[in-house]
């Protein structure tokens, strides 16, 4: 499981990372045709962003996505801890890597240092894991409110919850755009994600 | 995607020649990725993709299993969180299928309910008899598909208790109801049977429900969507026959609906 870091990622993280991207972005797309029928904080978002068509499509494809994307996140949890890369190479964050990856990071946002995860990172990535929870057991308990009504007490009842579920969606997004423009800034990160060989002169850093 | 096997493999032979020539070497695997990923974004580019025929089959299969799964989780005793009279929503929000001005009117002197199917005592009941059964009062918040939410105060008999008196068989599997304006839909037999499921003909305190909320009779079902609430009721009949409803006929609602 632990490949070397210049390597394309296990075959288990690539496809998890791909399944995880298209479930989400059919979750964030529908979602956003859904909040269009009830808008409460910002006007609905453009029509051509939308997924579903109207409300009733929308709800399909939210309720259908919402099984791809809760089994392959389990899957990928599990293996993520059964094989020690949360550990490896999340978890591993100490109080002084940090303050030194910050000073860097504002020096130069693209100055990884030794070329590994910084902290920066690390903690974005731990970070989106708890919202990605979060926006699951704010889904579950829009879904069904009454059948899981101690975890909607727990999140303030419904009509927090739909606030709650809202807010989670935005910092996934806010996260989605950096990553993904740091993705295409970093074809030597990309090309491998995609599960693309890169040549062994290119391996070296 | 009309392409003969042919094209694809010129088209991977190209494609192939073009990566590698910029350091990439690709095999099958990765390539199929490619094609995926190029498949999901052609997805979710063409917004209307809902209205091709073979996307709404699938998803409409999958609603199928939500509904499944929802009976699965669907614990019968369970109830719904009931609110203080503090907590009422005011004033409640009106919803239907069409606006408020056309809200039908409805004479209670000729209403009838008319109960049949899988019944004992099939029989066209007036406003009066249903009054005359033990009353029930709940708080509840009503739920809209749209999103929105408003807490009501709802009294009727209990569905449950109205089943039994008029023999009905418990085990059949649907009750399907009717409405003055067209409006239809069914319900599974276990939520049917859920203490506060109502035959609701008072609100707000009131012994008669408002017009624009369902006079003179609606049902009431704290554990299910607003719209498996139907108002103006006209009919209501036991049945192992599945029919589906209004907006799940016409818009591919989930059937189930439940909270």
């Amino acid at each position: 499981m632990n490949a070397p870091d210049n390597d394309r990622p296990p075959r288990w993280v690539r496809a998890t990372h791909w399944i995880h991207a298209a479930s989400f972005f059919t979750l964030l797309t529908s979602g956003w045709q859904i909040y269009a029928a009830d808008p409460f904080w910002l006007p609905p978002f453009p029509e051509w962003a939308t997924l579903g068509g109207s409300l009733p499509g929308a709800l399909q494809w939210h309720f259908a996505a919402m099984w791809v994307f809760v089994a392959n996140g389990l899957v990928a949890v599990v293996t993520l801890i059964a094989s020690g890369r949360l550990r490896r190479l999340y978890l591993s964050v100490s109080g002084a890597g940090f303050r030194a990856d910050l000073k860097r990071f504002l020096r130069n946002p693209f100055d990884h240092g030794d070329g590994g995860r910084n902290a920066i990172q690390k903690l974005a990535y731990l970070g989106v894991l708890v919202v990605l929870a979060l926006e699951v057991a704010s889904g579950l308990s829009l879904w069904k409110p009454v059948q899981f009504q101690a975890l909607s007490a727990l999140l303030g009842g419904y009509e927090m919850t739909r606030r709650i579920h809202f807010t989670g969606m935005a910092a996934l997004a806010c996260f989605v755009v950096g990553h993904v423009a740091l993705a295409l800034a970093s074809p030597h990160l990309l090309l491998p994600m995609l599960g693309l060989r890169r040549k062994t002169q290119e391996e070296t850093r | 995607m009309n392409r003969t096997p042919a094209d694809e493999e010129a088209a991977r032979r190209l494609l192939s020649r073009e990566l590698q020539a910029r350091g990439v070497a690709l095999d099958r695997r990765a390539l199929l990725r490619l094609s995926v990923a190029g498949g999901v974004s052609a997805l979710l580019a063409g917004c209307d993709v809902t209205d091709t025929e073979g996307m709404q089959a699938v998803l409409r299969r999958i609603s199928r299993f939500n509904d499944g799964a929802q009976a699965a989780l669907l614990r019968p005793g369970l109830r719904a969180p009931e609110y203080t009279p503090a907590q009422l929503t005011k004033p409640f929000r009106f919803n239907a299928f069409y606006s408020e001005a056309s809200v039908p009117e409805i004479d209670e002197a000729t209403w009838r309910l008319e109960v049949g199917g899988r019944v004992q005592h099939a029989a066209a009941w007036t406003l009066g008899e249903i009054r005359a059964l033990p009353v029930v009062t709940e708080i509840t918040r009503l739920i809209c598909i749209e999103g929105w939410s408003a807490i009501g105060q709802w009294s009727g008999v209990p569905l449950s208790h109205f089943l039994r008196h008029v023999g009905a068989d418990l085990s059949a599997r649907y009750v399907a109801l009717r409405c003055a304006d067209g409006y239809y839909t069914s319900i599974d037999m276990e939520s049917a049977m859920h203490p506060q499921t109502l035959l609701a003909h008072g609100f707000a305190g009131a012994t008669r429900l408002p017009d624009e909320f369902g006079f003179p009779l609606r049902l009431r079902i704290p554990i299910k969507l607003g719209f498996k609430n139907p108002k103006h009721l006209v009919g209501l009949t036991v049945t192992n026959e599945f029919s589906s409803g209004y907006w799940e006929d016409l818009h591919g609602y989930n059937w189930f609906g439940g909270l």
